[in-house]
């Protein structure tokens, strides 16, 4: 795959049913018994994703409590705000969406149906690449089985090593799906850079064998916070920077809004993280794109390579700064 | 909200030599300098102080205050760990001691992630706090069968097992392993605590848990609470 204008490829996170906001956020509204989530819509009207049925009454519990707001949009079915949530993505600058209900259910088929049914609607609502998320085949598999690819190549997000997860390299082949690829190990999380790198590159032989092609294969190191081990944020970047090396043409990203989980003021360390990213060779970004805009990172990529010499007489940093001009 | 504060074992001056003082391996639990909680603890194993006295009058009362700060929200997880890691270093050093005083563990906690999940940095953490609260820990690591964790809780008489899921699709594996226990006929003789960043008190009562931990802190009390009640004995 490959964007507009050489630039990085964005992969917009916040389409997943683990998403949360706090119920004392000023964006959420109370009018006549009534609690809900306002926002304006693209076409600029005033709307209100209605979240009365779960959030408690009683203030001293309400203050503390999370409004799951994607998995409230789904249950309530409420097209205005799950078409939103898409678009504004989009309109933020991601090229593809990615879409996890995991959290919707604990049972396996509950979740079957909710990515079956999520996928139709995001494929009715955009035509950008949606990626069929979750921590369980299964569900991977029944997300893909309604995807309409004649619409939109899907992108299948994760393989990696762990047992049941190799039938997806042929499913990617068979569905023309993006492979993202984690490096999760066969028997557990990578302990440091070395083996990031060895079960990602065990990962670029099982594809090779697959006939996976190299420009839709997307590489992730794996973003452990640094809250919890102070060499993570080393763990990931060296990785980049090995992989980057021995495999030029692929794309690698990561879910690097992870690096500061748990910590305080998480965008400046999103921010500085995906600059980092960059550095050590990301072509691809998964993020929040409302909360850390990707145009910054765009001129930040664009700028860099340009001062690092990796852009042959600046001929990129040129159109780039031309295509602003014109944009402007 | 009121300000967590340092709270001074009541008549430690009594338990200690004339002249001694804890003021400063307090202040070292608890901004974490784990150079000289070492060294503190050995002037007081030196300075023959009972060990069990050094660890509750020395040890546990500026852990006890981050863990309180902690709770509170007004410090975050690495500045609990380098208190944790300040006291694990004087608890390595008054285990053996301790043991050669045939002083018992709090009680024997069997830990792991469950079945399906490699992730092992939340249960780790957990692992490293009820540790320092006293615990024997048998660690079994990550994509835990429920068959170990019985075959683990049989062979060492565990007191309490603990099921740490990280993923949305693997929290189901906690009930599993619970109704694992059940079938094997051992689910009265350990008490069961979930957790991991899925997990709520919620699915705790509907999985059949007995407890749940929101965090590593509150994961300690209750261990410490539970503990106490009693089960039935282990063959």
């Amino acid at each position: 795959m490959k964007v507009k204008g050489n630039g990085l490829i964005v992969i917009g996170e916040n389409f997943n049913a683990t998403r949360k906001i706090k119920a004392n956020n000023p964006k959420v509204v109370h009018d006549d018994g009534k609690v809900g989530i306002g926002y304006v819509d693209l076409s600029g009207n005033k709307r209100v994703l209605d979240c009365t049925d779960i959030v408690p009454k009683d203030p001293a519990q309400r203050n503390t409590f999370m409004i799951p707001h994607i998995g409230q949009a789904l249950r309530k079915n409420d097209m205005n705000y799950i078409t939103w949530a898409i678009k504004n993505q989009e309109r933020q600058g991601a090229h593809i969406i990615d879409l996890c209900v995991d959290e919707m259910s604990v049972y396996p088929e509950e979740r079957f149906e909710w990515i079956r049914s999520l996928v139709k609607m995001a494929q009715s609502i955009t035509d950008a690449v949606v990626t069929v998320d979750s921590s369980d085949s299964k569900t991977i598999y029944a997300g893909l089985e309604v995807h309409d690819g004649s619409k939109s190549r899907p992108a299948i997000n994760s393989f990696n090593l762990e047992p049941g997860r190799q039938e997806l390299v042929v499913m990617a082949k068979d569905r023309k799906a993006l492979l993202l690829t984690n490096a999760s190990g066969q028997r557990g999380m990578p302990q440091n850079a070395e083996q990031r790198v060895q079960n990602l590159t065990k990962c670029m032989e099982m594809m090779d064998a697959g006939g996976i092609p190299m420009e839709d294969r997307f590489l992730d190191p794996l973003v452990f916070p640094i809250g919890a081990g102070p060499d993570f944020g080393n763990h990931y970047l060296d990785a980049v920077r090995e992989l980057r090396t021995r495999y030029p043409a692929v794309h690698i990203f990561g879910g690097h809004s992870n690096v500061s989980f748990g910590l305080p003021n998480r965008k400046l360390l999103n921010q500085v993280f995906l600059q980092l990213s960059i550095l050590a060779g990301c072509d691809a970004l998964m993020i929040d794109p409302i909360m850390n805009p990707p145009a910054e990172f765009n001129a930040f990529h664009f700028a860099s390579r340009a001062l690092f010499g990796k852009d042959e007489y600046s001929v990129q940093y040129l159109k780039y700064a031309r295509a602003l001009k014109a944009a402007a | 909200m009121s300000e967590p504060g340092l709270k001074i074992p009541q008549g430690w001056e009594s338990r200690a030599p004339q002249g001694w003082e804890w003021k400063t391996l307090w202040d070292a639990v608890e901004s974490g300098d784990h150079h000289y909680s070492g060294q503190r603890v050995k002037e007081a194993i030196d300075a023959k102080i009972d060990p069990r006295v050094i660890l509750d009058d020395g040890l546990f009362p500026g852990f006890d205050l981050q863990s309180d700060r902690f709770s509170a929200q007004i410090i975050f997880i690495p500045e609990m760990l380098i208190t944790a890691r300040a006291m694990k270093v004087g608890l390595a050093l008054i285990r053996p001691l301790l043991a050669a005083m045939a002083e018992k563990p709090v009680g024997t906690f069997v830990m792991g992630t469950v079945l399906g999940d490699m992730h092992d940095i939340g249960q780790s953490i957990v692992t490293i706090m009820l540790e320092n609260a006293g615990f024997k820990m048998i660690n079994l690591g990550t994509d835990v069968h429920p068959d170990k964790f019985i075959e683990a809780a049989k062979n060492e008489k565990a007191n309490l097992v603990g099921f740490s899921a990280l993923l949305s699709t693997t929290v189901y594996y906690q009930k599993v392993t619970i109704e694992e226990f059940i079938k094997a006929g051992h689910r009265q003789k350990v008490h069961i605590l979930i957790g991991g960043a899925p997990t709520s008190q919620e699915w705790a009562d509907e999985c059949g848990a007995d407890g749940w931990g929101k965090d590593a802190v509150e994961a300690v009390r209750l261990a410490l609470r539970l503990v106490k009640e009693p089960r039935e004995a282990w063959a």
